[in-house]
């Protein structure tokens, strides 16, 4: 048995050498030598030498039954055998605690992981005024509270699918039965089961295995709010949430939310209908204005009103380029602007934006390169992108694709761009559901939330008719 | 299917557009008037006014200047060709907002120059069209104050909300429908320079009466108001009486609403064209003190309904022994009598005219002491 005992604990230092982390701490009791094998940076190291280890040293071993160790001696919550030597590594490098026993042949492990977490903060990517303040954070524990702390609910389920065959992250599919579609609930799991990985690090790989088809804009959606992921849930939706990830990914996705905000839900209804009049202003402003521009700037000058061509002549008189090439380099210089100032630190980042936009257009003007309406244009088509923040990707690259349209061919250029672009959105699909619902579908789906919000009290209400009925 | 459809959505969207192509709009002379001309060997002047914009070395500035460009031709197509080689850019009509013809074209047709002006794609046809009776040179001298150019000065004018209520000027597309109409007559404006001490002013009050695309008369200003009381083509105008009780001073009523009603019978013999105006007035100025007695307004009432009847009655029969049909009696009679054929209608036509008119009070005086 010694023997024994001797080769395992052999094999597990070999197994975990050059890890400076992993804790060999030999106990020596009446019984025999007890070795507990843990890495104490990522375990609770009170719990471990209050409830493990001192019980141990205190109480006699000899003749006791592994039984009544395992259940009456050590004094942890979850306290198991180990069976397999992969299920013992993995328990180490999870932060529980391993014993190994000199005079019995059981492994046992103890469950007292922890982790370092951020605290629960305001989620910097989806602040609201008015809402609750809560994030989510990378702890899927934490995260799961956030969710059944408003969710008191029989019908929510939490599925561990495990993910990662060497990382072994922990991803936990949460919905309502009875509310979620089955198939949809079926097609997720399998989507996601079904594809080996060997490191699962974000949600991003969730995000990717669910999308159907390649395209610039996301069919799966994410969030870092509790309240939302719940919103979600309650209207049939499946979220899911990962290991080490603030980002929890909703499915399915829809275009239009693009467009609303959380504070739509927590303010007053008509002004935030007007305010999400604005986004989707200020969507059609970022997609359509700088292709619309110059078409009309470049071939049907007839449609603009004869003073404003003046002007506009007058103000492009000394730009040796032309309108398109003016266009692109302005809005180039925006995105310059805008990854300098994201990524350099927060406090010289939104000043340099200011001063950068500030020089580089009245420079820009003052020599020669544009003209002040191209630049009042691309300004305002570049700052109406930041009202719909998850759909600035593409739209920027939509944007650029109506603009080539619009130079090659003018007016029909830009309907051709812009019946594309709908096009690509319409024929894109979230699990299964079209990405543009409910604009182009038939009346079968339920959807308060379109361009005006609804009344809350059917806002949660199941948004897919078979939901009901599973 | 998706694909055939999009294939099919490109391909007639590049097929199906007009001729036309990428040019920067500061690339681009932009004509804002157009006068046409016709000089002694029969060739067609055509002068331009135009919006040009370049950027000054001088100064260093950009900036828009108003240019003339003059060329001639024995066409207008021809001519307007032609501005291609003196121009350094581009001349383009599509933000033309005035076609001029001088009188001296008006009189001889300006059949031959219709056809461009519906066949080509710039000439836009929501332009003014008028006749002119000063030569293109004064025109062109002319500095105007209120705006710098003519084309645009018109185009304000009719933004002015209390002259568009007396008269409007006729844009190219309503010519091109009245000119084929079944009398072939219209009134084209006659835009005119009036000089007085002060200033020299652009205007547009009389009538060129173009029958056929020929200019065959003219109608003063005091007649255009009347036949566009006639016409149903007036919402507001001033109508001067005598006192009714000293006759050597004057009342004016204002009118704030015309409504003419036009009917046609044709008796077998004579055709009987009855119209009745319905106006209503307000009171604008008494040069001698009037108090306001039913009896008195009555009278005012009356004394406006003559006055107005007279002058229709006499520009009808001025029109009729001149032979202009520009009260369109042919059309009427051809949309009512489809299958009669008359030689001469407007020869065998009576004016059964009448007046309703109501004067509906006056504005306060109002003392400042």
């Amino acid at each position: 048995m010694i023997h024994k005992y001797k080769e395992k604990l052999e094999e597990i230092q070999k197994t975990l050498a050059k890890c400076y982390d992993v804790t060999y701490r030999i106990i020596i009791s009446d019984g025999g030598e007890v070795t507990a094998i843990f890495i104490d940076n990522i375990c609770d190291v009170v719990q471990v030498n209050d409830y493990v280890i001192r019980p141990l040293m205190k109480t006699e071993l000899r003749g006791q039954h592994m039984d009544f160790i395992k259940n009456s001696i050590i004094e942890v919550g979850i306290t198991e055998y180990v069976h397999s030597n992969e299920e013992l590594l993995q328990h180490i490098l999870s932060g529980n605690v391993v014993l190994l026993f000199s005079f019995a042949d059981e492994i046992i492990y103890c469950e007292t992981k922890k982790y370092s977490f951020r605290a629960i903060q305001e989620p910097p990517t989806e602040s609201v005024i008015k809402g609750p303040r809560e994030g989510f954070n990378e702890s899927t524990n934490d995260n799961i509270s956030l969710i059944r702390k408003r969710l008191k609910d029989k019908k929510l389920k939490l599925e561990n699918l495990r993910i990662g065959t060497s990382n072994h992250a922990t991803v936990v599919m949460c919905y309502l039965e009875g509310e979620a579609p089955k198939e949809l609930v079926d097609y997720i799991r399998q989507r996601l089961e079904n594809e080996e990985v060997e490191y699962l690090v974000g949600s991003k790989y969730i995000d990717e295995r669910l999308q159907e088809k390649r395209s610039i804009f996301d069919t799966i959606g994410y969030t870092e709010k509790p309240d939302v992921a719940v919103a979600h849930m309650t209207e049939g939706r499946v979220v899911i949430l990962a290991d080490n990830t603030p980002f929890v990914v909703t499915a399915p996705h829809f275009f239009l939310e693009n467009l609303s905000t959380g504070d739509d839900y927590y303010g007053n209804k008509y002004a935030q209908n007007y305010f999400r009049l604005v986004r989707w202003t200020g969507l059609l402003i970022a997609l359509l204005l700088p292709g619309l521009y110059l078409a009309l700037n470049t071939y049907h000058y007839k449609l603009i009103p004869t003073i404003f061509v003046f002007r506009l002549a007058v103000t492009r008189a000394g730009v040796p380029f032309p309108t398109v090439v003016e266009i692109m380099i302005m809005m180039f210089f925006f995105q310059v602007l805008r990854e300098a100032g994201i990524r350099l630190p927060q406090p010289i980042g939104s000043a340099l934006s200011i001063v950068g936009a500030l020089i580089l257009g009245d420079a820009a003007i003052g020599a020669g390169l544009a003209s002040e309406i191209t630049v009042l244009v691309v300004a305002l088509a570049s700052i109406s992108l930041f009202l719909i923040p998850k759909l600035y990707g593409p739209i920027v690259i939509w944007s650029n694709i109506i603009l080539i349209f619009s130079a090659l061919l003018g007016l029909p250029g830009f309907y051709i761009g812009f019946s594309v672009f709908v096009s690509h959105i319409s024929s894109l699909t979230s699990c299964g559901y079209p990405f543009l619902y409910p604009l182009g579908t038939f009346k079968k789906f339920k959807f308060k939330d379109l361009v005006f919000r609804g009344d809350l009290r059917s806002i949660s209400d199941n948004i897919f008719e078979e939901g009901k009925e599973s | 299917m998706k694909r055939l459809v999009l294939v099919f959505t490109i391909l007639s969207s590049l097929l199906l557009t007009g001729c036309f192509s990428y040019r920067d709009i500061n690339k681009v002379i932009f004509v804002t008037a157009v006068i046409v001309d016709i000089n002694e060997d029969d060739e067609y002047v055509l002068t331009v006014e135009g919006f040009h914009s370049y950027r000054s070395n001088q100064t260093n500035a950009e900036q828009g200047e108003k240019i003339f460009l003059q060329s001639k031709s024995k066409s207008v197509y021809e001519a307007a060709r032609q501005f291609n080689h003196k121009a350094s850019y581009k001349v383009d009509y599509t933000q033309n907002k005035a076609f001029i013809v001088t009188e001296r074209v008006a009189r001889r047709g300006i059949k031959p120059i219709m056809d461009i002006l519906e066949r080509n794609q710039e000439l836009i046809l929501r332009s003014y069209t008028l006749v002119t009776t000063e030569s293109p040179q004064d025109i062109v001298d002319y500095e105007i104050k209120q705006n710098e150019y003519i084309g645009l000065y018109l185009d304000e004018l009719m933004e002015n909300p209390f002259l568009v209520k007396q008269h409007r000027l006729d844009r190219v597309n309503q010519y091109l429908n009245y000119r084929i109409m079944e009398d072939r007559t219209h009134i084209l404006s006659i835009l005119q320079l009036e000089k007085n001490p002060v200033s020299t002013n652009l205007m547009a009050e009389e009538g060129a009466i173009m029958q056929d695309d020929v200019m065959v008369g003219r109608l003063s200003q005091s007649e255009m108001k009347f036949y566009r009381y006639l016409q149903n083509r007036i919402d507001r105008a001033l109508i001067s009486i005598p006192h009714i009780e000293d006759k050597e001073k004057l009342i004016s009523v204002d009118t704030i609403k015309n409504k003419t009603k036009t009917e046609i019978e044709y008796d077998g013999e004579k055709i009987l064209l009855k119209k009745k105006i319905y106006i209503r007035t307000i009171f604008g100025e008494t040069q001698s003190p009037l108090i306001f007695t039913k009896e008195n307004i009555e009278k005012v009432e009356e004394s406006v309904e003559r006055t107005i009847k007279d002058n229709c009655m006499a520009l009808f029969a001025k029109m009729k022994e001149e032979g202009f049909d520009i009260f369109q009696i042919t059309e009427l009679m051809e949309r009512k009598y489809p299958n009669l054929d008359l030689e001469d209608p407007l020869s065998i036509t009576q004016l059964q005219l009448e007046v309703e008119h109501q004067l509906e009070g006056s504005t306060n005086i109002t003392s400042f002491r």
